[in-house]
């Protein structure tokens, strides 16, 4: 009897000696963590913006952006010039893959980077490394890839994305976490094209209705936009040529 | 046994992978190159030599019956301090590391160490093995991990060291990818357990 009684006790002993300790070191890292994992995500966010970024852009992380808790917004005079957004899929060859999407206030694709995966080293891992893979993601014959001009499967499937040598299955959840996240966008475009400053916020594509009633001076600040329309369609695909 | 013997063992003549044949799960999983490796012996060997303390120094606290479980959750605490100091701390090879950093706690070493030493000797001896099976550990895995890497990436740490080598004589290097694939950690494994084998042969005929 004496005998289980210390037994119990000792094991609580060190129980609570434990959780006391584990408390502590939570407590102490919690606030690194968070850091940790928000520099990373700043840092894919610069990385995936790169072709909108230029002098007086600068990006700012916006909390509560169209249901996601937090995205990365190129700003520019008060304007969303791109987005980037976590994208994640849990379709991965071992668990899931997140990544960072950078979308241009058009819609255009104008960045990818796989932020974290598991995927085999030397097949599916190469979703980080190719190059080449990693262009087509962004580039169709040069033109930057959106929504509306690409079928965004994997060959495979019967869509236009090339998989990688040996690895389908991890380019395959890439592309579906970035048709996720285009899609999220132009569910969210009005978001983007909101209503800060009528006039330098300009609609890429026809003016949405809500726009216009925004604008209501017609024909001049359509001319205006119009003149801006041009600027954001060439300058991804002369900066994307840099990567 | 001298304190320098009590040390040493664990580098060669008890080195936990090579010798002992312990901890097959992070070996195997986790050497797919260099840095994955020590990045992981390291962890271990932290866990490893805190442990050893812990139950070094409770060891005539605890009951025989519940040693287990006690050993158990002093391990378990310390990988998940290591885990959080590491996410905190070293975020890019955490990531790497990711899933393998809770799986120190069944690291047959650790238990193996903490039931036949460390629950048998003073504190100063226990760190002394804690230390030296922890950096036979780490250098086991450093060198599997490079010899994957080397065959299977063509680089070591990082560095193109085959890659570059092959390509400067003018032949066109081509990885060995099964090498850095689970199958090649049971092939490289394999041939350095028999190299070793081979060398130590003379001590160990027994």
């Amino acid at each position: 009897m004496k005998d289980l009684v210390r037994m119990a006790v000792v094991l609580t002993v060190i129980c609570m000696v434990s959780a006391t300790a584990l408390s502590q070191v939570y407590r102490v890292t919690k606030e690194p963590i968070a850091q940790a994992r928000e520099a990373e995500a700043k840092l894919a966010a610069e990385t995936v913006l790169g072709p909108v970024m230029g002098s007086g852009v600068t990006i700012e992380k916006r909390e509560n952006f169209g249901g996601k808790d937090a995205v990365y917004a190129a700003m520019s005079e008060g304007a969303i010039k791109g987005l980037a957004v976590a994208v994640s899929s849990d379709k991965g060859y071992s668990g899931q893959i997140k990544g960072m999407l950078g979308i241009a206030e058009n819609g255009n694709v104008i960045g990818y980077q796989v932020v974290l995966h598991s995927e085999t080293p030397g097949l599916g891992a190469n979703i980080t490394s190719n190059k080449k893979w990693l262009r087509q993601l962004i580039f169709k014959n040069d033109k930057p890839r959106s929504l509306d001009n690409t079928d965004w499967r994997v060959k495979k499937d019967g869509g236009e994305i090339d998989a990688l040598t040996g690895a389908t299955i991890s380019p395959r959840a890439v592309v579906g976490s970035i048709k996720e996240g285009l899609d999220w966008f132009k569910a969210n475009s009005a978001l983007v094209k909101g209503p800060k400053k009528p006039i330098a916020l300009a609609p890429v594509q026809p003016p949405a209705p809500i726009d216009e009633a925004q604008a209501p001076t017609t024909s001049k600040t359509k001319v205006e936009q119009k003149s801006l329309n041009s600027d954001p369609s060439t300058a991804p695909v002369a900066a994307g040529a840099t990567e | 046994m001298s304190n320098w013997q009590i040390f040493s063992k664990g580098i060669l003549r008890e080195n936990p992978v090579f010798i002992l044949v312990l901890g097959m799960c992070p070996t195997l999983a986790v050497t797919t190159s260099a840095i994955n490796g020590v990045g992981m012996g390291l962890a271990t060997m932290f866990v490893l030599v805190n442990s050893n303390i812990m139950i070094s120094l409770l060891r005539n606290v605890i009951p025989a019956k519940v040693r287990i479980p006690a050993f158990i959750i002093v391990i378990a605490s310390f990988v998940t301090i290591v885990d959080l100091s590491m996410n905190a701390y070293v975020h890019s090879l955490h990531n790497a590391l990711g899933l393998f950093i809770p799986l120190i706690v069944v690291n047959c070493i650790i238990m193996g160490r903490a039931e036949a030493f460390a629950s048998r000797n003073s504190i100063f001896h226990s760190i002394l093995d804690g230390l030296g099976m922890g950096l036979g550990f780490t250098l086991s895995l450093f060198v599997l991990g490079s010899v994957r890497e080397l065959l299977g990436n063509g680089t070591i740490l990082g560095v193109p060291l085959l890659s570059s080598a092959v390509n400067a004589v003018g032949g066109n290097f081509a990885p060995i990818i099964v090498m850095i694939l689970p199958p090649g950690a049971f092939l490289a494994l394999g041939i350095l357990l028999a190299m070793m084998n081979a060398a130590t042969r003379k001590e160990s005929t027994t």
